[in-house]
């Protein structure tokens, strides 16, 4: 199974677009940041592209800036914030050439305010820049942090709703390029990020349905973060609940049990979500742990990146075993 | 405790924060408190997932529709509740075609809006679109009356951000006039069939006809201008619904958990929430992790207790020695846990604004997605305070 896994792993980093969607809260913030880096690690050279973002993650990293990139993140890696008013500037440009056009028409209040209110523009823009960047070649591979689910579908199916809904124009052969890369499976995989948790792996289940089923967006894997490491794997539920009324019987050993109950419940609910996961998203899982000992981002981010490289290497290093 | 007053006196409450910290949960827990202090609310989500549904435990709930949740429904659960509950899912669609019905007194004119393509394209929930009917549905149930509160579950934040910005964003279109004249040179062409760059003032259009192609511009035109002469209705509503949030009667609540990830952006989004003079009520720190008592540190206590155990599970030939073990680091876990919790709270708290209370809702180790479930968060949320409703 993990060899399985590792396999589509190598296969993804090949691709040219990683995108990473799932409820919010999930991490998939820094695990697509882990991918990025990892990707610049085997010398590739990485895009981390965020969306509309407040720009923590860069912030994180010490870098406070009001530009939205791209900026380098890590040797070969950098990182841009996709966001409509860029996006538009990248597209006009290239359909107006010139800056004195753009700054004529675009940099009117009157004009942004317009746009500001055309329904699914900001997001067919944002795609289109990612497209773009993708088709332009700077980068061998961009991981997007897709914005959480229920945006993140609208924004993925976007391009769809544009192709079904607007007049023939250069609105609807954009949404088309868009659709044409986004669904493009030797270009683009979707990955899903989930926590072993009721609402997280029900809102997984439900983007895996809409993103691969109806969208026809190619999926990848997905990935269970967030694990609790649990103690008590290797003992039998009878054997606990003793050791737990025994402790109980004397004072200070009471803590004891008290902790063991509630971690006991922890795992089992985790345990329960991860077994609905797997089955009823039909996609190989490589599961990560709950990196509780890390109090900053930046460490976890390190930490995942470490625990991916390993992944891929343990392939290489032991090729019999696959 | 002091976040009973959540509720006082507040006629409209929002939930806000980024995705997945329990902004649903919390609403849902805000309508439960309600109907336990004998207050008719209603739960609205925006979010078109079935989210409600599932912190509410029901297992359909077809949107825009109402559901109410009979008090003895809940006190079979038991929660002491007084009140009703009402339970809703903003439906994009049928909240525009209902303003429209209520805002265009004239029956033809009504007929070309809701027939019009554009009009159908608003509806698919759209992003962006969604957040105006929410702001038109709220106005439309806080000004016809019938519930003492409304509890408001806003989507993620930067669309929550959408939401609260959706006023100022019909203003600044009304009140610029911008769509009028942009629009002209494109409604000519939509009816005339001509070119639009043959007009006057095209220009800018004609530029603009590059992106979105002259269908679209005159689709949009041709929509737009269905809608003169009753923009005045939908500017006062604008306005009114800046004035209602910003007022004392509506409490903004954010939410949020202790991840270390989430901590920057929890705190962006409150500064860009006082920004806009909307200074949240309460920080409520979901999913916190309180420590445990700490385990006794004389070794000859913990050599007794792992004895004691030992002739406990004597007959059950397991080893004691590892059992101690992992007992001994689920207490690790936790607190481990409990300290990184306390370490984000700490430096967030920090450095809010003073009006803004600071509410922790402990970490359940269980299901919670259930009325019941939702008790267990009520209650240890509100319980000590109970009377301050």
């Amino acid at each position: 199974m993990k060899d399985f896994a590792t396999n589509h792993l190598r296969k993804h980093l090949s691709r040219r677009l990683m995108i990473f969607t799932g409820k919010g809260g999930v991490g998939k913030t820094t695990l697509s940041a882990a991918f990025a880096h990892l990707a610049g690690r085997t010398g590739k050279k990485a895009l981390f592209a965020q969306i509309r973002s407040s720009k923590n993650l860069l912030g994180l990293y010490g870098i406070h800036t009001q530009n939205n990139g791209p900026l380098p993140l890590g040797p070969n890696t950098d990182w841009i914030n996709l966001n409509p008013k860029d996006a538009l500037e990248t597209y006009a440009m290239q359909t107006l050439k010139l800056r004195s056009v753009y700054q004529a028409v675009f940099e009117q209040r009157s004009v942004t305010k317009f746009l500001r209110a055309v329904p699914a523009l900001g997001e067919i823009l944002i795609l289109g820049h990612l497209v773009h960047i993708i088709e332009q070649g700077r980068y061998d591979l961009t991981v997007l942090d897709a914005p959480s689910s229920i945006s993140g579908s609208l924004m993925l199916s976007a391009p769809r709703t544009v192709m079904e809904t607007a007049p023939d124009g250069p609105l609807q052969a954009g949404a088309r390029w868009i659709h044409r890369t986004l669904s493009d499976r030797h270009i683009t995989v979707i990955n899903l990020v989930t926590t072993p948790e009721e609402l997280p792996v029900n809102e997984a289940m439900h983007l895996h349905k809409n993103l691969t089923s109806k969208l026809g967006l190619p999926p990848g894997m997905l990935y269970v973060n967030r694990l609790i490491q649990d103690p008590f794997a290797a003992f039998s539920d009878k054997i606990l609940k003793k050791a737990i009324t025994a402790m109980q019987e004397i004072e200070p050993g009471r803590i004891y049990s008290h902790a063991t109950a509630q971690l006991r419940a922890h795992c089992r609910l985790q345990k329960k979500y991860l077994a609905l996961a797997e089955a009823k998203i039909d996609l190989p899982t490589i599961n990560l742990p709950d990196l509780i000992r890390q109090t900053n981002a930046i460490a976890i981010i390190d930490e995942l990146t470490q625990r991916l490289s390993q992944h891929i290497e343990d392939e290489v290093c032991n090729p019999a075993r696959s | 405790m002091q976040s009973g007053s959540i509720l006082t006196n507040k006629r409209i409450c929002l939930t806000v924060g980024l995705g997945g910290v329990g902004k649903t949960t919390m609403a849902a827990v805000l309508g439960l408190q309600a109907a336990v202090c004998g207050k008719k609310a209603l739960v609205m989500t925006i979010d078109p997932a079935m989210r409600l549904a599932d912190a509410l435990g029901l297992t359909s709930l077809p949107s825009g529709k109402h559901r109410l949740i009979k008090k003895s429904r809940m006190q079979q659960e038991g929660i002491p509740a007084r009140s009703d509950l009402t339970v809703t899912m903003l439906d994009t669609g049928r909240s525009f075609r209902e303003l429209i019905r209520r805002e265009i007194p004239s029956q033809k004119a009504r007929n070309r809006i809701l027939e019009h393509t554009f009009f159908q394209k608003l509806c698919n929930d759209l992003a962006g679109s969604r957040e105006y009917a929410a702001m038109e549905e709220i106005l439309h149930l806080d000004r016809r009356g019938g519930f003492d509160l409304l509890v408001i579950d806003t989507p993620p934040s930067n669309q929550a951000l959408d939401f609260l910005d959706a006023p100022d964003r019909i203003l600044d279109v009304l009140e610029h006039g911008s769509y009028r004249w942009l629009m002209r040179p494109a409604l000519l062409a939509g009816r005339i069939g001509l070119k639009i760059l043959d007009f006057s003032g095209g220009y800018v259009v004609r530029t603009l006809t590059k992106f979105t192609g002259t269908p679209f511009l005159a689709e949009l035109a041709s929509f737009v201008d269905l809608f003169s002469g009753f923009m005045e209705g939908f500017h006062q509503r604008a306005s009114a619904f800046k004035v209602i949030l910003r007022s004392f009667e509506c409490a903004l609540v954010l939410i949020t958990t202790p991840d270390p990830n989430r901590s920057d952006e929890t705190l962006a989004l409150y500064q860009k929430l006082c920004a806009r003079n909307l200074i949240p009520h309460t920080l409520a720190v979901n999913r916190y992790t309180y420590p445990l008592e700490p385990l006794p540190d004389d070794p000859e206590i913990a050599d007794q207790l792992l004895t004691h155990l030992g002739h406990a599970l004597q007959s059950t030939k397991a080893d004691a020695k590892s059992i101690f073990q992992a007992m001994r680091s689920s207490h690790e876990i936790i607190n481990t846990k409990a300290a990184r919790d306390d370490t984000h709270v700490r430096w967030l708290t920090g450095k809010l604004e003073q009006r803004s209370q600071v509410q922790k809702i402990p970490f359940f180790p269980d299901d919670i997605h259930s009325l019941g479930g939702l008790e267990k968060i009520r209650q240890a949320v509100f319980e000590p305070g109970a009377k301050a409703c």
